[in-house]
């Protein structure tokens, strides 16, 4: 595979489709398996990238079963980090999902930063 | 640099055993690669989607539709009417499971022998029975380094342990403690074998 997709922490896949989006595990899988052979922005999916403000975030949306689930993850070179994956609900839940996201993609920065300097 | 993000396991060899799982993996990965072949496709023509519309005598949201990954309600006259405007042929390749499924335990198999095969290559390093080679060789020179300083008594901390299951993103780490202030980390996966020295500069250690 030519990019590596990885997650930050280690609780996001699967614990966090199994609690959130079940229905969408399988179109998940065929997601990670496109990141993986075609990059941060397979073709077909409904990608965006989020502003400064949600941290630089990517965010993939994918409707299954009239329910959307929503992956949030950004790209480091070869590399793609998994933060976040939920399903899309109030505009409260969405906040406080980026806030979340956010939250842990500067906890992996932070921590690759320190790992480098090490 | 040695990637702390950790890894992802997708496990589909062992996923795809279960029916009610394949179904839908099988069902969204089709409609996937349709959405795929049909971008690539009108690229390659320079065409949009409202000229593909207007083409075919759609709409523009319903090529955009057929260009969704997770869409799933296609329907093959609409594809067949695509491809006929793109000049292009439907081409349908119907697989049985079980030649799926062995595909993916092969794929599973050749990961995890991989991984194996670079495990023990760094065993056998460690052991001193085999000289490392690329794409080692060169990393390991930190390690010389670090042996002729002296002051550095390398030991083996802990046994290497398997931090994912599955081939393709296994990895395995041995962590090796210094009596100086450094400290060696030796992460191996499928695909190369990183070395990352933590705080072994000179000045550190003397």
């Amino acid at each position: 595979m030519a990019y590596d997709v990885r997650q930050w922490p280690s609780t996001v896949y699967p614990r966090e489709i199994d609690r959130e989006c079940p229905e969408a595990r399988e179109a998940i899988d065929v997601l990670i398996r496109n990141l993986m052979t075609q990059g941060p922005a397979p073709a077909g999916y409904k990608l965006k990238t989020l502003g400064v403000k949600v941290g630089g975030l990517w965010q993939i949306n994918l409707k299954v079963e009239r329910r959307q689930a929503r992956v949030l993850y950004a790209p480091y070179g070869q590399i793609i980090v998994l933060f976040r994956i939920h399903r899309k609900g109030s505009p409260q839940e969405q906040t406080r999902a980026y806030g979340l996201a956010k939250r842990r993609k500067s906890e992996y920065e932070f921590a690759k930063t320190q790992a480098a300097a090490l | 640099m040695t990637e702390i993000a950790h890894s992802i396991d997708l496990n589909l060899s062992q996923k795809l055993r279960d029916k009610a799982y394949r179904r839908k993996f099988f069902w969204a990965e089709s409609c996937a690669q349709i959405a795929k072949q049909l971008i690539e496709l009108r690229k390659r023509r320079g065409l949009n989607q409202k000229q593909v519309a207007e083409m075919t005598g759609t709409k523009q949201p319903a090529i955009s539709r057929a260009e969704q990954a997770d869409y799933q309600n296609r329907n093959l006259n609409t594809l067949l009417s695509i491809a006929d405007v793109l000049d292009a042929r439907v081409r349908v390749l119907i697989e049985p499971s079980e030649d799926i499924l062995r595909e993916y335990d092969n794929e599973a198999a050749a990961d995890a022998a991989e991984t194996d095969a670079a495990e023990e290559q760094v065993e056998r390093m460690f052991a001193g029975t085999e000289a490392p080679s690329y794409p080692i060789q060169a990393e390991t020179e930190i390690l010389k380094e670090a042996q002729e300083i002296g002051e550095v008594a390398i030991s083996r901390s802990s046994a290497p342990s398997v931090i994912g299951a599955r081939g393709t993103r296994r990895e395995a780490s041995f962590q090796f403690a210094a009596s100086s202030p450094g400290k060696m980390v030796v992460r191996t996966n499928p695909y190369n074998i990183e070395f990352s020295q933590r705080r072994l500069e000179a000045e550190n250690v003397g």
